[in-house]
């Protein structure tokens, strides 16, 4: 086994921690399948939540429906954190969509003082090379069983100070992704990022659970980026275009088409 | 062992669990995990992979301050919630429920596009005819790229599957059948 780059300490940043739930187990690994799927192993054999599993590398990184997400060795943040949201009616599973999106663009800003966005509904858009580019992405995975929460997994890969330089999905990624240095303009620290994420999560967390998710919502809101302008969502039965004009409280894109009809679009990729 | 090692060990059972720490050293022998912290209370225990096993005393907290949160100017009403709504009707309507075979229904817990497999390249996770357990997973519904897996709350089998993949599907929509065995 090669030696773990060590701008990761462990030690060092349980130390600097002061989380309540978020980090309190932090499991490394060099090389993974994913590290949702470690998380979901270890959510399914009983572990608090809180736990979170680290990355160098995952050789089979998702996205959306099983698509690929890559990245650099040593250059990202891969990581996957285990809630346990048992108070929370599987029917708000979104406020978990929007409490990861918020934290992350908030970790970012702190730590790189760059302004940060969300594509809806929780992909990271940083402004580099001329344009807001993606440079994160968050996958989110719930066991209902019993109209309750068992677990939920908040896988998040962050392209810290480089950006893949391949295809995927049929894209190139130096075309329309970004990562957090290019929009920085300087090499960011992974741990200094990994600890604001993880309190930033903390942090959201608990004001979720204490009942705060108009805060919440408001707070995600703010982030979307394209409100009120045209949009193509890439829909599982096809494509609609349209403004979008708006979200609903439960997150649901609201897309207004040429014609005039309102339509709520729970799920799909939105393009520019 | 020495006393040494003896009061360590019996030292972060007191502090963790014997059976934490048991699952802690069966995860490092059985995986390939590189490295495990856990904090508990002023404790924190860190194990790396390779000879050495490093109990952390107690020591003081470098506390980060913690971030503020960004203050964000209040969002406008939003105005949009009593506005004709249109929703793409489902490829299959959901049947009346007089109309589903006899058996225990699992139903959607949220709203979403339900999906039969994990991803387009696998299999789905049940078929009618299938023998399925309490706890097997059934299906995913997805809502704002969060995937929801769902599972039978029932041991039996699976009558008659109601929803095709990728469709959408309404809070508490019939998802399928099952028929418990006798």
């Amino acid at each position: 086994m090669s030696p773990l780059p060590e701008d990761l300490d462990l030690i060092t940043i349980q130390r600097r921690l002061n989380t309540r739930i978020i980090g309190t187990i932090l499991m490394r690994y060099e090389r993974v399948a994913s590290t949702n799927d470690i998380a979901k192993e270890r959510a399914r054999s009983g572990y608090p939540e809180g736990l979170t599993v680290l990355a160098e590398e995952q050789v089979a990184g998702r996205g959306r429906l099983g698509r690929s997400w890559v990245s650099s060795y040593g250059d990202a943040l891969l990581l996957s954190v285990l809630l346990r949201p048992v108070w929370l009616p599987p029917g708000e599973a979104f406020s978990l969509t929007m409490m990861a999106g918020v934290a992350l663009c908030e970790a970012v800003e702190q730590v790189a003082s760059v302004r940060a966005q969300l594509k809806w509904p929780n992909d990271l858009l940083l402004f580099a090379d001329g344009e807001w580019r993606k440079s994160a992405g968050i996958l989110t995975e719930v066991s209902v069983a019993d109209d309750t929460i068992e677990w939920a997994v908040v896988g998040i890969g962050v392209n810290v100070n480089q950006t893949p330089a391949s295809a995927v999905n049929g894209r190139n990624l130096q075309q329309t992704a970004t990562c957090v240095s290019a929009a920085a303009g300087r090499q960011i620290s992974r741990s200094a990022l990994l600890e604001a994420l993880l309190a930033a999560l903390d942090e959201r967390y608990a004001q979720l659970q204490s009942g705060e998710r108009g805060l919440l919502f408001a707070d995600w809101r703010a982030r979307l980026a394209r409100l009120g302008e045209p949009v193509t969502v890439t829909l599982p039965g096809g494509e609609l275009r349209g403004i979008a004009e708006d979200v609903a409280p439960d997150g649901t894109l609201l897309l207004r088409d040429a014609a005039g009809v309102l339509h709520m679009v729970h799920t799909g990729d939105v393009g520019f | 062992m020495s006393e040494n090692e003896r009061n360590r060990t019996e030292s972060i059972e007191e502090e963790f669990g014997l059976s934490a720490v048991r699952e802690l050293l069966r995860i490092i022998s059985e995986t390939d995990v590189s490295e495990i912290s856990i904090e508990r209370g002023t404790t924190r225990l860190h194990v790396k992979r390779g000879p050495s096993l490093h109990h952390h005393a107690p020591a003081p907290m470098f506390v980060t301050p913690s971030i503020a949160a960004t203050v964000q100017p209040s969002a406008p009403p939003i105005g949009l919630v009593q506005a004709p709504v249109q929703t793409p009707p489902p490829a299959t309507p959901a049947p009346e429920p007089d109309a589903l075979p006899p058996g225990k229904i699992i139903a959607a817990p949220m709203v979403g596009t339900f999906y039969a497999a994990p991803s387009p390249k696998d299999p789905p996770y049940v078929q009618e005819g299938d023998i399925i357990h309490a706890g097997d997973r059934v299906g995913i519904i997805e809502a704002m790229k969060m995937m929801n897996e769902i599972e039978s709350e029932f041991s039996g089998r699976v009558v008659k599957i109601l929803v095709q993949n990728a469709q959408p599907v309404e809070y508490g929509q019939p998802l399928m059948v099952i028929e418990p065995l006798s």
